[in-house]
This record gives C-alpha cells, sequence and structure tokens, in this order.
C-alpha cells in the first residue's frame, strides 16, 4: 500500500520540482531531447529513440530567498534567530521556493524517408512543477502573532502558489523551409493527475484600536483555493485502493484534459551566426474532475462579544457568544465548491544568437545536407553565443540570461559550458556532456556548479540526463 | 594528437556527481520555538445611567451570565502557555460603581474574579490586568475551563441623579493577550 508518506513525497518532489530553464539543453543540437525546446532546431539526427524512462530525467530545485545552509549549518547559532534573521525578516514576499521534474516515459524522433526536409518527434513525458512565494506576512502571524503589532497589516496575498503533475502526449514536426530557415511546431495533449493553484488572493488582517473596545480584529478577505485530482488521491491513500493505478489513470487521459503547443525557429544569419527562438506550452488545461475549491471571501471588524444597555435588555438571555460567531461566518463565509476551473500552463519562451567558429567536421559536411543540417551550420567544432530564458510565473515574467560556450569533438563528444544570471544565483555556472558511443546516446548536464562545493548553501541545482538510440543522417 | 574524448566525460561527471556539502545539523528543528503571542478584545460592556437609575436593587442593577467559547477552543486550551486579561472600567455617571466579573466553568462553578472600583464622573478609567500561568500565582487552567463570563454592576451612589456630562454612560472593556505554544 502506498502510504502518506508518498503522498507528502509526491508534494515535495512537485513543490521542489518548476519550470525548468533549461540552458544547457537548449539548442544542444547533439542531444535528441533539445528538440524538445525547440521545435524548429536545426538538427543532423535521422532517427532516435529514447530508452524508456531513461532517456530524459531532469530535475532542478531553487531557492531565491535562503539555503538549507543558512538555517542548518552547524555553526552555534541558535535556529530561531536564524528563522527570524534569515527567513521571517530577511526574505521577501517575492522569493521563491520552486522547481520541477520531468521523466520521459517515451520519445522517438525520425526523419520523413519521402522529404528528408522533415523531421518528425513523438513521445510522453511526465512533469511536475509547482511553485511557492514566501509567504511572509502569514509567517510572522504565526511565529509572533499579532500582539504589540497595533495597526500592523498581515497581507493575505502572501499567499501564493501553485502547483500540478501532469502527462503530456506530443506530436512535433520539424522543417527545413530553406537553406536559412528551419521551422517546427508541436502538440501537445496534457493530462492532468492532480493541480493545486492560490495565485490570486488578496485582503489582509489587521488589529487596531476599537472603536467601543480596546481592540478591534479586521479580517478582509478574498482567499480561493482551487485543487484537482487531490480529493481522489486523499480518498485513494485512505482506503487503500490504490494510489499507483489512481496516477496512471489520471496521467493516461484519465484525468483533466488540455491542449497546448510549441513552436519554434532556427534561421542562419550568416556562414557562421544563427539565431534561434521558441515558445514552449501555450495552452491549458480544463480541471473539472475531482474539482473541490475552498473560498472565503467577506470582511469582517470584531471587538469581541458586545453587551450594550438598554438594548441588550429586549433579549438578555440571547447567547452574545454565538451570535458573534453568527456574524463573522455570515460576513466571511468559508465555502467549498466544485466549479471546474481552467490553469495556464507556465508558458516558456527561449531565444538565441550562436557564433559557430571553427574548421567543419567533415563527416558532418559530407553529410546529406538536405537531409540534416545546411554546410553552414552543423558541424562547427566551436560554438559562442548568448541566450535568453523568459518564464510566466503568477507573480510575472521571470527571466535568465546565459552565455554560453560549446566544443564538439566530430560526432563522439560535445561539451557545453554555460554562465546564467537569473533570480537565483549570478554564479551560476553549468557544464553538459553528449557522448555518442556508436548508436548509443548519452548526455548529462548539471548546472550552478560552485554551488556543488557546499550543496548546502546553493540556493539552486538542477541536472539532465538521458539515453537514447541513435542515427545520423538520412535514414 | 588524438584527443581523448572520454576523458572529458569522466571529468564532467566527477565534477557533477562528487560535490561537497559542508556539515549540517538537522537536529536543530528540535530546538525550534514557535510561541506567538496573540491579542483581541473579549467583552464590551455599555450602560447608560437612566438604565443604572431604573433598577435601584442594592445587590446590583445588573448582573447576567455570558457564553463565551473562545477559551475552550482546542487549539487555544491546548497550546496556552501564558497570559493575562486586561479590564478598563470607564465612568462618566454621577454615582460611583463596582463591576465585578467572573470567569466561570461548565458547571456554573467561579473560577476567577476581579473586582474593578470606580469614582463617579472619573476622570481616569480603572485599568486591571490578571496574570495567568508563567509566574503569575493565576493557574491556566482557570482559561481553561473558562466557558462563560458572569457580570455584575453595583450602584454605589443614588439612583436619581443625573451626571453633568453629556451622554453618561458606564463603560467595562477587556482584552486578552496569550502566548500560546504552536511547538
Amino acid at each position: 500500500m502506498i502510504n502518506r508518506y508518498f503522498i507528502v513525497l509526491l508534494f515535495v518532489c512537485t513543490f521542489l520540482g518548476y519550470a525548468q530553464n533549461k540552458q544547457l539543453m537548449y539548442d544542444f543540437k547533439e542531444v535528441p531531447q533539445a528538440i524538445l525546446l525547440n521545435p524548429g532546431m536545426e538538427t543532423g539526427l535521422g532517427m532516435y529513440v529514447g530508452v524508456p524512462l531513461l532517456s530524459g530525467i531532469s530535475f532542478q530545485a531553487g531557492s531565491s530567498g535562503a539555503s538549507v545552509n543558512d538555517f542548518f549549518a552547524n555553526d552555534g547559532l541558535d535556529i530561531n534567530d536564524k528563522i527570524r534573521e534569515r527567513a521571517l525578516y530577511g526574505m521577501k514576499p517575492s522569493d521563491e521556493l520552486s522547481g520541477s521534474f520531468q521523466v520521459e516515459i517515451l520519445n522517438v524522433g525520425f526523419r520523413s524517408k519521402k522529404n528528408p526536409d522533415n523531421f518528425y518527434s513523438f513521445g510522453i513525458y511526465t512533469e511536475g512543477d509547482a511553485i511557492g512565494y514566501w509567504f511572509k506576512d502569514y509567517a510572522i502571524l504565526g511565529f509572533e502573532g499579532n500582539a504589540n503589532r497595533l495597526n500592523q497589516r498581515f497581507n493575505l496575498s502572501h499567499l501564493n502558489t501553485r502547483g500540478e503533475m501532469v502527462n503530456v502526449f506530443h506530436f512535433g514536426i520539424n522543417k527545413r523551409i530553406d537553406r536559412k530557415l528551419i521551422v517546427g511546431a508541436r502538440a501537445k495533449l496534457y493530462s492532468s493527475i492532480f493541480s493545486f493553484r492560490s495565485t490570486k488572493n488578496k485582503g489582509y488582517f489587521v488589529t487596531t484600536p476599537g472603536e467601543n473596545n480596546l481592540l478591534a480584529s479586521t479580517l478582509v478577505a478574498d482567499m480561493e483555493l482551487q485543487t484537482s485530482g487531490l480529493n481522489s488521491i486523499k480518498d485513494a491513500n485512505d482506503d487503500g485502493t490504490g494510489v499507483g493505478s489512481l496516477l496512471a489513470k489520471r496521467g493516461m487521459l484519465g484525468g483533466d484534459l488540455g491542449v497546448g503547443v510549441d513552436v519554434g525557429f532556427t534561421y542562419q544569419l550568416n556562414r557562421n551566426t544563427t539565431i534561434t527562438g521558441s515558445i514552449l506550452d501555450l495552452g491549458f488545461i480544463s480541471h473539472s474532475k475531482d474539482v473541490k475549491n475552498y473560498t472565503l471571501k467577506g470582511q469582517a471588524t470584531i471587538e469581541g462579544v458586545q453587551v450594550i444597555l438598554p438594548d441588550a435588555l429586549v433579549d438578555p438571555s440571547q447567547d452574545f457568544w454565538q451570535n458573534l460567531i453568527d456574524d463573522v461566518d455570515v460576513l466571511i463565509p468559508y465555502e467549498e465548491n466544485n466549479k471546474s476551473y481552467i490553469t495556464f500552463r507556465p508558458t516558456k519562451l527561449y531565444g538565441s544568437i550562436r557564433y559557430n567558429f571553427g574548421e567543419q567536421n567533415r563527416s558532418m559536411r559530407d553529410c546529406d545536407c538536405k537531409a540534416g543540417g545546411s554546410k553552414g551550420s552543423l558541424g562547427f567544432p566551436n560554438a559562442v553565443g548568448g541566450q535568453l530564458y523568459v518564464i510566466n510565473r503568477p507573480r510575472g515574467p521571470q527571466t535568465a540570461v546565459t552565455a554560453f560556450y560549446q566544443r564538439n569533438f566530430g560526432k563522439t563528444l560535445s561539451l557545453k559550458t554555460t554562465y546564467t544570471v537569473d533570480k537565483f544565483s549570478a554564479t551560476n555556472v553549468g557544464l553538459g556532456a553528449n557522448l555518442n558511443i556508436g548508436p548509443v546516446n548519452i548526455y548529462a548536464m548539471a548546472d550552478n556548479l560552485i554551488g556543488y562545493k557546499n550543496l548546502a548553501a546553493s540556493q539552486y541545482a538542477s541536472f539532465q540526463l538521458g539515453i537514447n538510440v541513435i542515427s545520423w543522417g538520412k535514414n | 594528437m588524438k584527443i581523448p574524448h572520454y576523458l572529458f566525460s569522466v571529468l564532467f561527471l566527477c565534477l557533477t556527481l562528487v560535490s561537497c556539502i559542508e556539515e549540517q545539523d538537522f537536529g536543530q528543528t528540535d530546538d525550534i520555538v514557535i510561541e506567538p503571542t496573540f491579542q483581541a478584545s473579549i467583552f464590551y460592556f455599555e450602560t447608560t445611567e437612566d438604565v443604572i437609575n431604573s433598577n435601584p436593587d442594592p445587590t446590583g442593577f445588573y448582573t447576567n451570565d455570558f457564553n463565551f467559547e473562545a477559551f475552550r477552543a482546542e487549539y487555544f486550551s491546548d497550546k496556552v502557555i501564558e497570559g493575562s486579561i486586561f479590564y478598563q472600567l470607564e465612568n462618566t455617571t454621577s454615582k460611583p460603581v463596582i463591576v465585578t466579573i467572573e470567569l466561570i466553568d461548565d458547571g456554573g462553578n467561579v473560577l476567577d474574579t476581579t473586582t474593578l472600583n470606580i469614582g463617579a464622573e472619573a476622570v481616569n478609567t480603572t485599568d486591571v490586568e490578571v496574570f495567568y500561568g508563567g509566574t503569575s500565582a493565576r493557574s491556566l487552567d482557570i482559561i481553561r475551563n473558562t466557558s462563560a463570563l458572569r457580570l455584575s454592576a453595583q450602584n454605589l451612589g443614588d439612583d436619581t441623579s443625573i451626571s453633568s456630562q453629556a451622554n453618561p454612560k458606564l463603560i467595562f472593556r477587556s482584552s486578552a493577550n496569550f502566548k500560546i505554544s504552536v511547538r
């Protein structure tokens, strides 16, 4: 039986695991999975088949506010002081804990025999992503209370989180239009396993001097938590009826469905320079099965039980306490509903400019360039360039910029190193390697390597790895 | 010279898979103390001088029990560790008054009594703060078992005079300030 720890793990994985910036993978043409980041990528592959469950494994976790080491370093400091200094008052509501994971179940690509300018790819992958912003005012209220904080508003919008686990079925077409331009598109069908979202909360809690009594407690709330799939998981766990089979059922088109599209291009400016761009996950999921939403909307100010004579003498036996509770319930009703809702996928945008140099690899240059790449772009031993990554987040777009250098040693080995600046780190150096041993392709990538000297102090870590079977050029 | 291709892979794997981590003491979680202090008004009573004059009972012109479940809430009663109740009496009527507040349990037993005196047309309020738990003499069980409040008010003056002040009233205010142990 899958116990409750599995559920906790699931949440931790999704929370630690959001829409990873795969700057190492992007436009790494030798890696088959790179075409998932730009359906219009230039590729010299004739065919690839990913090893099921091993062809694409990626994980990313990031905290823009604090690291594990900030709290748990064996430094002799009182952990309560560290929490107050580094979390309660050290982190901002814009700081986030986020991450993503992705595991490919199936991934296949092949070049059309009829029209070698066309490259098709399809597959299934499981993806979990989640983000939670630092709920600063909730934390202060929970850690220290409201005493001696007269007129301080505790902002309810600080609760801002979303996440989901989804299976993605996809089919993509990559087409060379001419010697300079390649375009691509990928259709996606999403099968949501579970989803939660609470991103538009508004309101505040404040304690002020009372109008009649000593203090007035005011709650103005417009809050909502939307969920789908979670109740059936909880029920299956409680009943012991099999969470695994439920997840599989919801993941294999038995859950909430959605559609989306990726588009991208590669354009060769001149013999050495190319620009690329892609937009990924331009889509949505409609949640209508096993939906449970929770709302708290309204406003109330209370100053305790109030008994005012002579009015209260009319009915001296009335239950003033219960009346107060009832009034609050009416003014700020807590409700549950099953209304369906739509979530938009965290849309990502990639762009790059790349300068290739050095002597072109003969085997690449001699390939059927009509089928694979062009003479001008594939097979260079060196490339440098810059990349841009933007992702749509609940608090607005988030950007990362990357500089990269790639070195190819023939078809056998390719190395790519990146330097990325984003909200998590300004010292993110990454390294990726792609190795082809005969028809076997292995790749591994990790970034924020400087953080590896003390992983606990790192605020960002990610890796990607996979194994494929490949062939080059024309089939 | 032939480039040792596979050496790069080995180096890469070494770099990515062999990482360091400074000593962490996750046992510090045992030392985390979360003890917020919350405050809110609990009870407000107000009467006009007319009401006082119209009830010339020498034992008290008003007494009543009020259901009050706030302290009985499981989350609060299980976790409260210390705190206080602050009482304030304001009097602009023409007679001195005694107000008694009693904390009462489910069986109607009086758990604690606080008396506030105030003179006629008092310039200053009468303020009393009663502490429970911690280093105070009063047990927190008083708070934990309180399910009702009894307020009694006694007129120590005459029952005909009218205060020279506008809209004369006797006002009783109170608030609670308690620390709870979340962890």
